[in-house]
């Protein structure tokens, strides 16, 4: 039964490794002759002109609120596929009555303006 | 290899057809929120009209489904019995009378009038729903969405803090309530193997296989204290009511209204179904602690009461003492208890919106110091008709005979008498008479002659005075003819009882 | 396999609850925040041993997924340090804390000791449990007896889209939060 999550590890391990490694290559290989500028937080090149650590706007809340709540949407579908065969149509009127339901609120979020990046 | 096998699934129309009424509304929730998109509603009348016409068809809905209904559908999940439909009407009342009484309230806030009545719509799905339930899992789904819509409800002022932070806590308190009730469903769905109320009960009365095992595991007790926890937070029963006032006192007061009255419908609707039908044959089990927070509620609920100054807040503890007399009833667990419990609310959807559709008016003519009962001083002599009302709500919510709330107690205590609760009817009853001390302070209060002599209140805006007559003309006359409503709430009870083969 | 699967569930086991440790010990909450993904990501592990995969992957994709990135935006929205009250706590707090938790630890040693079946009382076989198809059995489930459950969840998400959108956009001509 695990063997079939070997895959999973074998590339958790390889992403891990890969993190890993670069940062023991970079720390090893190159030199380390540290100062004020070079340990400033590196924005292309220019002079900071504020701090980094800033508040965020409430606009990226309302965007990943919306990402969590497709999301969940999306979730939904995995146990359905799998039984899609079984269920046959009923099967599918039934999803669809679930995605038309949620397109409104998808078509009320655009119209309102909510997808929209406000600067 | 592809193994098809075949689920099927087995939805007809008369399935559809027993829900009718709650698809009206979705519907109509639907319908406002494409409006809204489209045309953006900004004339509050168009978003009124919308909700106002859909309550409308669900309530012909629910009059067609209390002469036609009464079957358990879509996999037992809802049904369509009368006492499912009773508290319908309830709610439906109220989500009309909120209707007729925001308008004012959501231009002077400048509110966005269809998210507002879509929230509106959307919260009376889930309490409608949630009065249906013969499931767990709807019971939990209901709750949430009738919860989630009154969260963003009671924070929609964003202007005002005070509005904020009532969203916020009621946010934050009755999520974890919410997380009790599921978790005390979980544990209860463990000990039973179902989330069908009709077959848990046939559980613990040891049958479908169930052995006297599971009525005797720990996990079906520990699943029945949490579930009382969920369920006596949302009516705001003492402990549970901290919330209560802070969250009245800074909601939008249509909002106030509205949920004051819904939320504790359809809580209390399915509480019944729960404890007095799923969870009867261990009655003894939670009798106990059923008894000891009616008392508790009863008495906190009026006695805090006694010194409010905010009539928002006086209206919020009133509310919790009447969730504990509505507790007495439910603790009663026999048919007059349910129907009482019924009755109750269709008596309180009118006398307890009546009393805030007034704090509405006042606000609107006196600004936020309209919500302090020193306001009200003299308001016999400026605006007779809106005083006359808040006596009519008064002397209602204190049971006067000859008023709603009169009949509405005095079924609720007759149900404990009969039941031989004798105790929580003598304590009900007492509680009874120190509320008649800060209703009547009210009364007194606008009989004081005002400090500037002469002055006239502007006129009542027209919808919020149709809302106050119709619910001055519901709490007089439920009072003087209950005959005709109670003989409705007895059908609603029989219904249920049928079901689960009770006389 | 049995010892595989003692392995992996003691690993994961252990890095949940440092990640547990991590979430309340760390100075900056997005160290938290972080520290509570690697548990969220270790409970999936926990799940799939249970052969809760459908649990397991809603967890990654939910809560160590969207829910996460949920929290990190708050957390920078509400800027990352100078709240004093972040420290602030109540004179008994500390000793509440560790007598609540202790009795929690011994309540589940406890029901964990006393066997399961007292607890869980009669229903259900575990070792078959373990032998299905869960998540297939999970939409059978789903999709046929708790259907209607199942449609009444997408009023209550639009619902939520509605209250990001009343509660978190600029309004016109208002002030951003």
């Amino acid at each position: 039964m695990l063997t079939e999550y070997i895959p999973i590890l074998i590339l958790s391990l390889l992403a891990g490794g890969f993190a890993l490694t670069n940062i023991a290559v970079t720390l090893l290989s190159g030199p380390y002759r540290p100062s004020r500028e070079k340990l400033a937080p590196y924005e292309s090149g220019m002079t900071e002109i504020q701090p980094p650590r800033q508040r965020f706007p409430v606009k990226f809340y309302v965007i990943a609120m919306l990402f969590l709540l497709f999301d969940i949407e999306g979730v939904s579908f995995f146990p359905w596929a799998i039984i899609l065969r079984g269920l046959r149509f009923p099967g599918f009127v039934e999803m669809l009555i679930f995605v038309l339901i949620l397109a409104v609120g998808y078509v009320f979020l655009w119209k309102k303006g909510a997808l929209t990046w406000e600067r | 290899m592809m193994l098809v096998v075949s689920v099927p699934l087995h939805v007809t129309l008369a399935d559809w057809g027993s829900i009718l009424p709650e698809l009206v509304v979705t519907g109509g929730f639907l319908v406002l929120l494409l409006a809204d998109a489209f045309i953006p509603v900004r004339r509050t009348e168009v978003a009124t009209g919308i909700a106002l016409l859909t309550i409308l068809l669900a309530f012909l809905a629910a009059m067609n489904l209390w002469s036609h209904g009464m079957a358990a559908s879509l996999y037992d999940t809802v049904s369509s019995d009368k006492f499912a439909v009773f508290f319908d009407f309830v709610i439906l009342v109220s989500a009309a009378l909120t209707a007729l009484l925001s308008p004012s309230y959501i231009r002077y806030s400048h509110f966005d009038p269809g998210e507002f009545y879509a929230l509106i719509l959307a919260s009376a799905v889930g309490m409608m729903f949630m009065a249906a339930a013969i499931s767990l899992m709807v019971i939990f789904i209901a709750l949430e969405l009738l919860s989630l819509a009154l969260y963003i409800l009671s924070g929609f002022e964003r202007s005002r803090p005070e509005s904020q932070e009532a969203g916020f806590k009621y946010f934050l308190l009755s999520s974890f309530a919410s997380a009790f009730l599921v978790y005390g469903m979980a544990m209860v769905y463990g000990a039973t193997g179902t989330t069908r109320i009709l077959q848990i009960a046939t559980c613990l009365g040891h049958g479908a296989g169930c052995s006297a095992a599971a009525s005797a595991s720990p996990l079906l007790y520990i699943g029945v204290g949490l579930m009382l926890v969920g369920f006596a937070f949302k009516v705001s029963i003492v402990p549970f009511h901290m919330w209560t006032p802070d969250v009245y006192q800074g909601a939008p007061t249509p909002v106030t209204a509205f949920m004051s009255v819904t939320t504790k419908a359809a809580v209390f609707a399915a509480f019944i179904r729960v404890f007095n039908f799923a969870l009867a044959p261990i009655e003894s089990h939670w009798y106990g602690v059923v008894w000891a927070l009616a008392i508790v509620t009863m008495v906190v609920g009026n006695i805090v009461a006694l010194v409010q100054t905010s009539m928002k807040r006086l209206l919020a503890y009133s509310g919790i003492a009447h969730a504990g007399y509505i507790l007495v009833a439910l603790a009663a667990d026999n048919a007059l208890g349910q129907t009482s419990v019924a009755f109750y609310f269709l008596a309180y959807a009118f006398m307890n919106i009546g009393a805030f559709v007034v704090v509405a008016v006042m606000e609107s003519q006196e600004g936020p110091v309209g919500d302090e009962i020193a306001s009200y001083r003299g308001l016999f002599y400026r605006n007779p008709s809106l005083a006359g009302a808040t006596a009519v709500f008064m002397f209602s919510l204190a049971g006067f005979p000859l008023t709603a709330g009169f009949v509405a107690k005095y079924l609720a205590f007759s149900a404990a008498v009969q039941a031989h609760h004798t105790d929580l009817a003598i304590i009900g009853v007492l509680t009874s008479l120190i509320s008649i001390y800060y209703y009547l302070r009210v009364v007194y209060v606008m009989l004081r002659r005002p400090e500037v002599p002469g002055v006239q209140s502007p006129p009542t805006p027209a919808a919020a005075d149709l809302a106050a007559w119709i619910a001055v003309a519901g709490t007089i006359g439920l009072g003087i003819i209950p005959t005709g409503f109670l003989n409705l709430a007895t059908q609603s009870v029989t219904a249920i009882r049928y079901i689960f083969g009770l006389p | 396999m049995s010892v595989v699967a003692d392995i992996v569930f003691w690993i994961a086991a252990i890095t949940a609850i440092a990640g547990g440790v991590g979430v309340i010990a760390a100075r900056s909450p997005i160290y938290s925040a972080l520290s509570l993904i690697a548990t969220l990501a270790q409970l999936a592990v926990l799940y799939i041993l249970l052969n809760a995969q459908f649990i397991a992957a809603a967890q990654i994709l939910i809560y160590a997924g969207a829910v996460m990135v949920l929290f990190l935006f708050v957390i920078t929205l509400l800027g990352i340090e100078g709240y004093p009250f972040l420290g602030a706590q109540l004179p008994f707090q500390r000793p509440a804390a560790v007598i609540l938790s202790a009795l929690l630890l011994a309540g589940v040693i406890f029901f964990v000791a006393e066997s399961p079946h007292w607890l869980t009382g009669v229903h259900g076989n575990f070792t078959q449990q373990l032998n299905t198809d869960n998540v297939r059995a999970f939409g059978v489930q789903l999709f046929t007896t708790f259907f209607f459950p199942f449609e009444l969840t997408a009023p209550l998400l639009i619902v939520a889209m509605i209250g990001a959108v009343a509660l978190g956009k600029r309004r016109a001509g208002g002030t951003e939060i």
